[in-house]
């Protein structure tokens, strides 16, 4: 909040001031070394990783199987809590996940051919990212054909997104909760439900939304 | 590793324990819980997924369950009988699929267990993530049930459906037209 918009508009108070994020030098302390953890934690999480970014956070305990290639960008943070994250590849399969990604629990990520998930791309709990039916590092006999998934920066998987084998997704997409993502879809664009179609485009969402202050 | 699995699968030890015929070459990813009150039956090569998420493969008193060869079943999986599932050979199931042969409960009171119909699916079927398959679904052989998608009645052999409830697509209507009451 700005202090200039309410000057210039005095009439209307506007929502309360933020409080300045103010904690005492023992919590910031403890934030600093729980931080520090969860680099560590990262690093030993990820060792079978073939490149890590800096100061890519883990917490709580994920799966890591690696077999194949897994490239890790900076800046990465997986929460695992509630439900594990699995990042799986096959000796075929390569995961590429950018810098700034965020990763919430009880996300699956199997590759058996290609994923790449691009710059800042945000993903919600329970999202399934499966280049194959069978999500797990080990080939079926009899599966169908791995189809390489790709996510373009920016994006936004809400909560509990199927992201459909051979699916690619334009810069700046957000798809909503519960969808299934069965084809590809456009840049800059809020798309969703079952299969996931474009609903509309990014800019006019934020021009929908009532304006704060 | 591999080897130790298939050990494991053979001397019925693990979350199918108590299961009568297990065929070999099973593999359990995570830990299941399997109910056999009634009667599992599961064929070689059964592949079931239980992480993250864990699945459930439960048969209760009188119900039973046969799995075909080479099935795989994805995490999350919510399967029980009251009478009876067959999935047949070469199937495949996607995560967090719930197949049930009753509704468990009857509208109006909800201590009946209301209706049972079983649920038979067919051979070399490929069913999605997060579908939901209700009691007296026929699923008829290399048939596509695409994710996200709500079953109940037959489903044609060789026919694609989606949605809730699932419906053939538009591309083959032209033969599965009807298919589904």
């Amino acid at each position: 909040m700005q202090s200039s918009d309410a000057s210039a508009k005095p009439d209307d108070k506007g929502p309360p001031q933020d409080t300045p994020d103010r904690r005492s030098l023992p919590q910031l302390a403890r934030r600093a070394v729980q931080v520090v953890m969860q680099r560590l934690w990262a690093r030993w999480s990820l060792r079978q990783s073939n490149d890590l970014g800096a100061d890519v956070r883990v917490v709580g305990r994920m799966r890591f199987e690696n077999r194949g290639h897994v490239g890790i960008g900076r800046k990465v943070s997986i929460t695992s809590t509630f439900l594990p994250v699995e990042i799986l590849t096959s000796r075929t399969g390569s995961v590429t996940i950018g810098s700034g990604v965020w990763i919430n629990f009880g996300v699956v990520i199997a590759a058996h051919s290609s994923i790449v998930i691009g710059d800042r791309v945000m993903i919600g709990q329970h999202c399934i990212i499966s280049d194959v039916d069978f999500p797990e590092a080990d080939a079926l006999p009899g599966a169908d054909p791995p189809r390489p998934i790709s996510i373009g920066a920016g994006v936004w998987l809400a909560g509990r997104v199927t992201v459909r084998p051979g699916v690619s997704i334009g810069n700046g997409t957000v798809v909503i909760s519960g969808s299934i993502v069965d084809s590809d879809l456009p840049p800059n664009t809020i798309c969703g439900g079952v299969p996931a179609r474009p609903l509309m485009r990014v800019r006019q969402a934020a021009l929908d939304q009532p304006q704060a202050g | 590793m591999d080897w130790l699995k298939d050990v494991l699968g053979r001397l019925r030890l693990g979350p199918f324990r108590g299961v009568r015929n297990v065929g070999t070459g099973l593999r359990c990813y995570g830990r299941p819980i399997v109910g056999a009150y009634g009667s599992i039956e599961v064929g070689a090569n059964f592949s079931f997924g239980s992480r993250p998420a864990i699945s459930h493969l439960v048969a209760l008193r009188g119900a039973r369950i046969m799995i075909g060869d080479d099935v795989a079943i994805a995490y999350g999986a919510a399967i029980t009988a009251m009478q009876s599932i067959a999935i047949g050979d070469r199937t495949q199931i996607g995560p967090f699929v719930v197949i049930m042969d009753s509704d468990f409960h009857r509208v109006g009171n909800r201590d009946d267990s209301g209706d049972v119909t079983p649920v038979v699916i067919g051979k070399n079927v490929r069913i999605g993530a997060r579908v939901t398959i209700l009691r007296g679904t026929r699923i008829g052989d290399n048939a596509t049930v695409l994710s996200g998608s709500t079953v109940q009645g037959a489903v044609r052999a060789g026919a694609t459906v989606s949605g809730v409830p699932a419906k053939p697509l538009r591309t083959d209507s032209a033969e599965a037209g009807a298919s589904l009451r």
